[in-house]
């Protein structure tokens, strides 16, 4: 088959429903767990806690991964549910000489919670008890000050990355794509990188359904994202870097003889980069100052 | 009518709006007020509220009724800007590729439009930029780019989007060039070296030797950073250059083991594959198997210190698991307890210590904790002699916190007490301000005094804790902690609340001052002065700062002439006054203000250098930062200096009108006849070593 024969083909599968890139809905719950911050704010008043901070998380997601629509949960029913946890490694002991994580998990609807993960320190052990043991003799935030604490640990862009790697890494973005061999062996994937916010250090697991001759078969491959595709670009290129383990490895000379027939079923973030600070958005234009600049 | 044959009528619309516009010469308009500001928002708002079609009608009426000619040009600047943001969002969201070309042409227009009459404005380049490169024209998209880097080189994200526009051409240095901008143009944010990583990564960026180099130097400011560069050496080098390879395998354990990062999955970032005994000990350890702890490859090649200091770190993740915690602990002290070099010693010993107190079953008799404490005194004891202040503060601190947690709150005068200890380390710490020039604000200790004379029923003592606090919050860039604290403060004798609290508004304001305001608030901030409790050089700090600020905050396009009155001030605070910097925030400052003089004279931007420990010299400045002791130099150019004594010569007004015609180069000044031609400038400058030389306009 010709290259331009091959371009337009793609083009015409990439183009239709490019743009509408349906990212997963994940709901966001926070769950007050240590004891002491617990009591601390009342029986009555830690739904309310737990109602806030999942706001604050919700934003600083928002912010911070495009790949994925985040919102609070108790709305319409999300396919995905990540749930922070403020917890300590041993519930049964004061929480004043424990560490106090935000431990983040993962469930898929009607599926079982993904294993916690300790996503950040939130309290280093004794702090704010001058070196004590006993949590009556810690002082403990009230909400505002909670909620500025977690707002403020939010703000680290480093720590968007690992959570993807660690909690996220089951989470679908997209449900089709197209193997090709030109230009490289690699999958146009129906969104725009802009949209996904996805940095040139993104890699992503191809989830693919082979079909041969005489059977279909699975196989998981890494790619790296390389950039937009297309004119106009509504599209990403990922090129094919090796299988999820040796059998799927040997799988690459059947994913080439025929890459027609390759059918994406799942794309999935392994490493996740943030492309920029706004993700290629515009600036829109400032009024209140002298200039028309919008400054940033 | 169906919404896409709406959209066509206003398009066409606006095409004919645009033409009016561009058409309209020297017709004379009745529009008497310029209302495009308000207009602009309005159809923002529109827009925002779901309504394109009507926002567009809004931005397309008050566009044709912007006045004619030059009088007109703001109005039509930001009408057009306006119509052109909105028709690029039309063009990323368009439901079919005809809508989406559509809005895109229209796109184009109103920008083109808008920079006929705002040809500087940088966020117009920048939009017009990601339209383009959004439709596929690169080769636009990268020159568009390069003028909005042009017309405002301190927007570090336009120097980035342009090296990843590179990247797409596989303009490997012109991409390398522009994320070494970027970088340049932020000392704080890591996107720009993320970049520099990747495409070294991709065997375009830095050599091997300049990666090693950039990694040392990501260490103090970039830890994140420096991570992931040790492991792209580790992973260039191991099969090459095997111990190159440990060397940067010690550094990464070393910043992992300081930012408290160690977990199971710690060390899957590093090369699989690599045999290297180095390894096999860190695997050990995470695993809580510590048999092969005191004799390993880390404590026979003299790695000890960066052991000890791991260990302290695994030990911390078994905060449920005391006994755990202290055979890990007591291990790594067998280590390195008789080292009179060894921070990570005291570091261990504190934490045994405040393990005991919290775990009293782990020591019933209190031998073990005395005995720490004891050799904690002699050690502290041992650095007061040799006068040395770094280690003293830190013995000082780590004895406070252990007898806040025994709860000996005590008074200055005991020794044995959290009071005494505490006091000397903040004490211990203006030393070192007035010996090296150092400045730390330590806001927890001082945050810790409050309870400790709280606890210990000394009101007084307690109230002027809480006041150190609120200058520590402010000088340490906590002005949300800070203003909350300065309403809780009881108004108190020798202190002067009022002041203090509008030194933190004038802070606040300077962080995006009104145009108007700024020049006045420049006036306000030289004002300043000493008041009670307040001293001169807490003032200084905070008017660096805020000057800092305001110079950071001053857009391209503004009138220049405050900013760099802002940025001489600043400069002179710094460099000749030696106000200390504070953390990056301050690296950040510091690295505006340097641009500004050095872009007014038309020198070429630089990269800042920041280097631990060393002599206080007279072309560094002091860095301190949060969480260590050890001092930082950030290394003033030689350009920087010229920049500053030319802008002292000429003054901010002459450089603002004359500023863009000049170039500072290799101590040469070219500049128009009128600025710099009168004997007088001539000489002033000469005798600071800068040739000059006049073009002719």
């Amino acid at each position: 088959m010709s290259k331009t024969i091959w371009l337009s083909l793609i083009l015409l599968w990439a183009c239709p429903g490019s743009l509408a890139a349906n990212k997963p809905q994940v709901a966001v719950r926070f769950r007050v767990e240590a004891t002491a911050y617990r009591q601390h704010f009342g029986e009555t008043r830690v739904a309310g806690v737990e109602s806030h901070a999942a706001e604050r998380v919700t934003q600083a997601l928002k912010q911070h991964i495009q790949f994925a629509d985040f919102t609070t949960a108790g709305g319409a029913p999300s396919e995905y549910t990540v749930t922070l946890s403020l917890a300590v490694d041993d519930p049964s002991t004061d929480v004043a000489g424990q560490i106090v994580w935000l431990m983040a998990s993962l469930r898929k609807a009607g599926g079982t919670p993904g294993p916690r993960w300790k996503w950040r320190k939130f309290r280093d052990a004794a702090a704010d008890c001058g070196g004590l043991s006993s949590d009556a003799d810690c002082t403990w935030p009230n909400e505002s000050d909670f909620l500025d604490t977690l707002g403020t640990l939010l703000k680290a862009v480093s720590f968007y990355p690992p959570l993807v790697s660690n909690v996220f890494q089951d989470i679908s973005i997209a449900d089709s794509g197209k193997f090709v061999v030109q230009p490289l062996n690699g999958w146009v994937l129906p969104f725009r990188q802009e949209d996904m916010c996805l940095g040139a250090d993104t890699k992503l697991r191809i989830v693919n359904d082979i079909p041969t001759d005489q059977i279909t078969l699975h196989a998981k491959f890494r790619a790296d994202v390389e950039g937009p595709y297309g004119h106009p670009p509504d599209s990403v290129f990922s090129t094919l870097s090796e299988g999820e383990d040796s059998a799927d490895n040997n799988k690459k000379a059947l994913l080439q003889q025929y890459s027609d027939r390759v059918v994406v079923r799942g794309v999935y973030l392994v490493q996740y980069q943030h492309l920029d600070e706004n993700c290629g958005s515009a600036i829109p234009p400032s009024t209140a100052g002298n200039s028309n600049g919008g400054g940033q | 009518m169906k919404s896409s044959a709406r959209k066509w009528v206003a398009s066409l619309l606006f095409a004919t709006a645009i033409l009016a516009t561009n058409q309209a010469g020297g017709q004379a308009y009745a529009f008497q007020f310029d209302r495009s500001k308000q207009e602009s928002a309005e159809a923002l708002k529109t827009w925002q509220a779901g309504d394109s079609r009507k926002a567009i009608e809004v931005a397309q009426a008050a566009l044709r009724d912007c006045p004619a000619g030059a009088p007109g040009s703001p109005c039509r600047g930001l009408l057009n800007y306006t119509l052109g943001y909105i028709f690029q969002q039309q063009a990323q969201k368009g439901a079919t590729p005809n809508d989406r070309n559509r809005a895109f042409e229209f796109a184009q227009a109103s920008y083109k439009a808008a920079l006929a009459d705002d040809p500087g404005n940088a966020t117009l380049h920048y939009n017009l930029a990601l339209l383009l490169s959004n439709a596929g024209d690169v080769t636009g998209a990268t020159s568009e780019m390069q003028q909005a880097v042009r017309a405002d080189p301190k927007q570090w994200q336009y120097s980035l989007k342009l090296g990843d526009l590179q990247v797409r051409q596989k303009n490997w240095s012109g991409a390398m060039h522009a994320y070494e901008q970027a970088g340049q143009a932020t000392p704080v944010a890591d996107a720009p070296g993320q970049r520099v990583l990747e495409l070294t990564r991709h065997g375009h960026g830095l050599s091997t030797n300049e990666l090693q180099s950039r990694c040392k130097e990501w260490q103090a400011t970039h830890p994140v950073l420096a991570l992931s560069c040790y492991e792209e050496v580790m992973t260039l080098l191991y099969s090459g250059d095997n111990s190159a390879a440990e060397v940067a395998l010690a550094a990464w354990v070393d910043l992992v083991a300081r930012q408290d990062r160690i977990d199971d999955q710690a060390l899957e970032e590093l090369p699989q594959g690599w045999e290297t005994p180095a390894l096999s000990p860190l695997r050990a350890a995470l695993k809580g198997d510590l048999s092969g702890a005191g004799n390993n490859w880390w404590t026979q090649s003299g790695r000890s210190e960066i052991w000890a200091r791991f260990l302290l770190a695994v030990g911390q993740q078994h905060s449920s698991d005391a006994k755990t915690r202290e055979r890990i602990w007591q291990t790594a002290l067998t280590l390195v307890k008789d080292d009179p070099r060894s921070a990570s010693s005291l570091e261990l010993r504190g934490a045994l210590a405040l393990l005991y107190v919290r775990y009293p079953d782990l020591d019933p008799g209190q031998n073990k904790l005395n005995e720490l404490v004891e050799r904690i005194f002699y050690d502290k004891m041992g650095a007061i002699r040799s006068h040395d202040l770094e280690a003293e503060q830190r013995y000082h601190t780590v004895l406070g916190l252990i007898f806040a947690g025994q709860q000996k709150w005590g008074s200055v005068s005991d020794s044995h007490s959290a009071a005494f200890q505490l006091t000397w380390a903040v004490n211990v710490a203006n030393d070192r301000y007035l010996n090296e020039g150092i400045y730390q604000p330590l806001p927890e200790i001082k945050d810790l005094l409050i309870r400790v004379y709280e606890r210990s029923n000394q009101p007084a003592l307690a109230s002027q804790a809480r006041w150190e606090a609120i200058l520590a919050y402010m000088d340490s860039d906590q002005l949300d902690r800070a203003a909350q604290a300065i309403q809780a403060f009881q108004v108190a004798e020798g202190l002067d609340k009022a002041t203090l609290n509008s030194v933190l508004k004038l802070r606040r304001e300077a962080m995006a001052p009104a145009p108007e305001r700024t020049a006045s608030l420049i006036t306000e901030l030289a004002a300043l002065g000493p008041r009670a409790g307040i001293k001169p050089d807490f003032l200084q700090r905070q008017q660096f700062k805020a000057l800092a600020d305001v110079v950071a905050a001053s857009p391209a396009s503004a009138e220049k002439t405050p900013a760099i009155q802002a940025a001489m001030t600043a400069f002179s605070l710094a460099v000749e006054q030696h106000v200390p910097l504070i953390g990056v925030h301050d690296l950040s400052r510091w690295q505006a203000v340097q641009e500004e003089l050095v872009n007014t004279v038309g020198g070429k931007s630089e990269r800042i250098q920041v280097r631990p420990g060393g002599p206080v010299g007279s072309a560094a400045l002091k860095l301190a930062l949060p969480g260590s002791t050890v001092p930082q130099n950030v290394e003033v150019s030689p350009q920087s200096i010229q920049a500053a004594e030319v802008a002292q010569v000429l003054g901010p007004a002459k450089l603002s009108q004359y500023g863009r015609a000049m170039t500072l180069s290799h101590g040469t000044l070219a500049g128009p006849v009128p600025a710099v031609a009168t004997p007088e400038v001539r000489q002033k400058l000469e005798t600071k070593g800068i040739k000059v030389v006049a073009v002719p306009q």
